[in-house]
């Protein structure tokens, strides 16, 4: 008996034994992959980002692309807290003709998790606008409701927001208390409408404006003061 | 508060059956008497909260040796022990619910809600009471939802449903109309 | 030759393992949103049934009866995190998509249910067509729904706009759509197979009721 369970219990652990060898070596085979996947992710993020109305690109791209790898080692520390919002490291500072532009990340609680949303913010000599974001991780929303935030026409609704809007923190429409507002009035006044693309889901557009707020107020109180980087 | 939160989240709010789709295959099986659907939810309770528990620890030590890609084989493996222990237990203290449960006892392994929590806990980095709580949230609103369905279904037994619709066709159907219903609970958090 | 074919279409239709079997349901429901996302999840899924039958098949005389299951769990758990290591590096957007049911292909009971009941019991070309058969089948089924869905709730298939906004039941990309269409399918399928059924065994009345005459 003592020896049949020995067999049988040496038997799963040669398997198991193989099957860790072999997820180790297909690991090393794709971990470099996979981290240029992700890398890849950000800079095409950032690339859309950074695009005028139209679409053109303000910043070349190859810059976009050297200036996320040479700051790949600092990703994902978090420079800031408030409780609501959590900024990530690290921000991108771009410069085009003395207009700066500030690429930022934070994330904030959603229905499910952890929403994050990437931004940019367009610096010149007439103040901060919220230039463009991208909801980059909602996958714990629900599907039809939360999720929707994925949706570009919902996106839009989020940008661009002048400094007016900023100052005050951004609302949803909702806790605004201001839901027949028109989507680009309601921007300048620092409420985002989205009531009518995002019905019966708040919580998510919630998280979203907290992260902008986050980002806002971390770039105007202690990058910026601070120096930068 | 926010455990508070977690735990109707996972029971109602984001029902893992009706809303985000696991825990299935059991729920089609299982669900055709209301005793036997309370005997595997409690079972699977006990089986979600325990498991959950016990990946949440080895994932700790998964993540500091760097090894995060072994993440599936070691949950799975763990589930699968665990459900042999609580099939050795109740063989010897409740063989009536051990020959009730049947075949499905051994499924709860499969059970896609099991192993689907247990990688959760770990992607919205939960801490360990966290984890629990929303474990046991996602049990309870499983049991609900699989009792929920049993009772319908009995009654459904003495109906008459044209033949294509007979078994899977009519419970998707009935399925359906619970998981709208159910939709309305998504008010539930401003 | 025309048993070997019949190991691999068996799975399309007749023992199609979404609406016969009843098996895999959790990613066949939430996998579908969309025609693309039912596919490679259904190709994903195949892909792991295939390697995990052809490996199972191999292995199976040296396999302990008593340890089989967590054997057999842990070819399968290797087989899905190979693809989802794949997955991440080679194909992102699609890999995100998917997200949690990647991993969760371990416990779809096809891939479980195929290795017990036939991997284990046949030889490694029979395991790879059932493989094939049961994963196209299922590729299949998901992908049919995922259209459905996309067709009724978004106006597109396969992000090809059919008919735009015009006529959009948006429930049927939320969860009780998917219930919905996925018991209508099966009912489909059911009534299929009934009449089928029935035309047989009139064929088969009639050729006794033939052979009394004589």
């Amino acid at each position: 008996m003592k020896k049949e369970t020995l067999k049988v219990s040496l038997t799963l652990m040669i398997y198991t034994l193989i099957a860790g060898i072999a997820l180790a070596l297909v690991y090393q085979f794709t971990e470099n992959r996979i981290a240029e996947a992700e890398l890849e992710n950000v800079i095409k993020s950032m690339e859309f980002l950074l695009t005028d109305e139209d679409g053109n690109q303000i910043i070349d791209p190859k810059e976009i692309k050297d200036s996320v790898i040479s700051k790949r080692s600092e990703m994902g520390n978090e420079l800031y807290n408030d409780g609501i919002g959590r900024v990530i490291s690290p921000v991108y500072e771009f410069n085009n003709g003395g207009i700066k532009y500030y690429i930022l990340t934070a994330s904030s609680v959603g229905y499910g998790g952890n929403v994050i949303t990437i931004a940019a913010f367009k610096h010149d000599s007439s103040g901060i606008v919220l230039h463009k974001i991208k909801v980059i991780e909602y996958s714990q929303e629900t599907p039809g409701l939360g999720a929707k935030i994925a949706e570009k026409n919902v996106q839009e609704r989020f940008f661009p927001i002048p400094e007016t809007g900023l100052k005050n923190g951004l609302k949803v429409d909702k806790d605004a208390g201001k839901q027949n507002i028109d989507p680009d009035t309601s921007k300048k006044e620092g409420v985002v409408k989205v009531s009518d693309v995002m019905t019966g889901a708040t919580i998510t557009p919630r998280a979203v404006v907290n992260s902008i707020n986050s980002m806002y107020k971390y770039l105007t109180e202690k990058y910026l003061q601070g120096g930068g980087k | 508060m926010k455990l508070f939160l977690i735990l109707l989240s996972a029971m109602l709010i984001n029902n893992y059956v009706f809303i985000r789709f696991l825990g299935i295959c059991p729920f089609l099986g299982v669900s055709k008497k209301v005793s036997t659907a309370l005997g595997m939810g409690v079972a699977v309770i006990f089986v979600l909260v325990m498991s959950s528990a016990i990946s949440w620890l080895l994932d700790l030590l998964l993540i500091a040796l760097k090894l995060e890609f072994l993440r599936t084989i070691v949950f799975i493996l763990v589930i699968a022990t665990f459900v042999q222990f609580v099939e050795m237990f109740l063989k010897k203290n409740n063989p009536n619910l051990y020959e009730a449960l049947g075949i499905y006892l051994p499924l709860i392994t499969t059970n896609c809600i099991i192993l689907g929590i247990a990688i959760v806990n770990s992607l919205s980095k939960y801490n360990l009471l966290e984890a629990i709580f929303n474990s046991l949230g996602a049990g309870i609103g499983f049991m609900i939802a699989l009792i929920i369905f049993a009772t319908i279904r009995e009654r459904m037994e003495l109906y008459d449903v044209p033949k294509p619709f007979q078994n899977l066709p009519i419970s998707m159907i009935t399925a359906s109309l619970l998981s709208l219903a159910f939709m309305g609970f998504q008010g539930m958090i401003k | 030759m025309s048993s070997r074919l019949s190991e691999f279409t068996k799975g399309l239709i007749k023992d199609n393992p979404t609406y016969v079997q009843v098996l895999g349901m959790c990613p066949t429901l939430a996998t579908t949103t969309s025609a693309k996302n039912g596919f490679g999840m259904g190709i994903a899924a195949t892909a792991v049934l295939v390697m995990s039958n052809v490996v199972i098949s191999a292995i199976r005389k040296t396999v302990p009866e008593k340890i089989r299951i967590p054997i057999f769990i842990t070819v399968i758990a290797t087989f899905v995190t190979i693809v989802d290591l794949l997955m991440h590096a080679f194909t992102y957007d699609l890999w995100k998509t998917l997200g949690l049911f990647i991993p969760l292909i371990v416990v779809n009971c096809i891939i479980m249910g195929r290795a017990e009941a036939y991997a284990s019991k046949h030889g490694i070309v029979d395991s790879l067509l059932d493989g094939l058969g049961m994963g196209a089948g299922f590729t299949l089924s998901l992908t049919v729904l995922g259209s459905i869905r996309e067709l009724l709730g978004n106006g597109t298939i396969f992000d090809i706009s059919i008919w735009g906004k015009a006529f959009n039941m948006f429930v049927m990309i939320l969860p009780p759509g998917a219930y919905l269409t996925l018991g209508l399918l099966a009912a489909l399928f059911a009534a299929i197979s009934i009449k089928r059924e029935e035309k047989a065994k009139k064929q088969a009345s009639q050729i006794q009721r033939s052979g009394d005459i004589k």
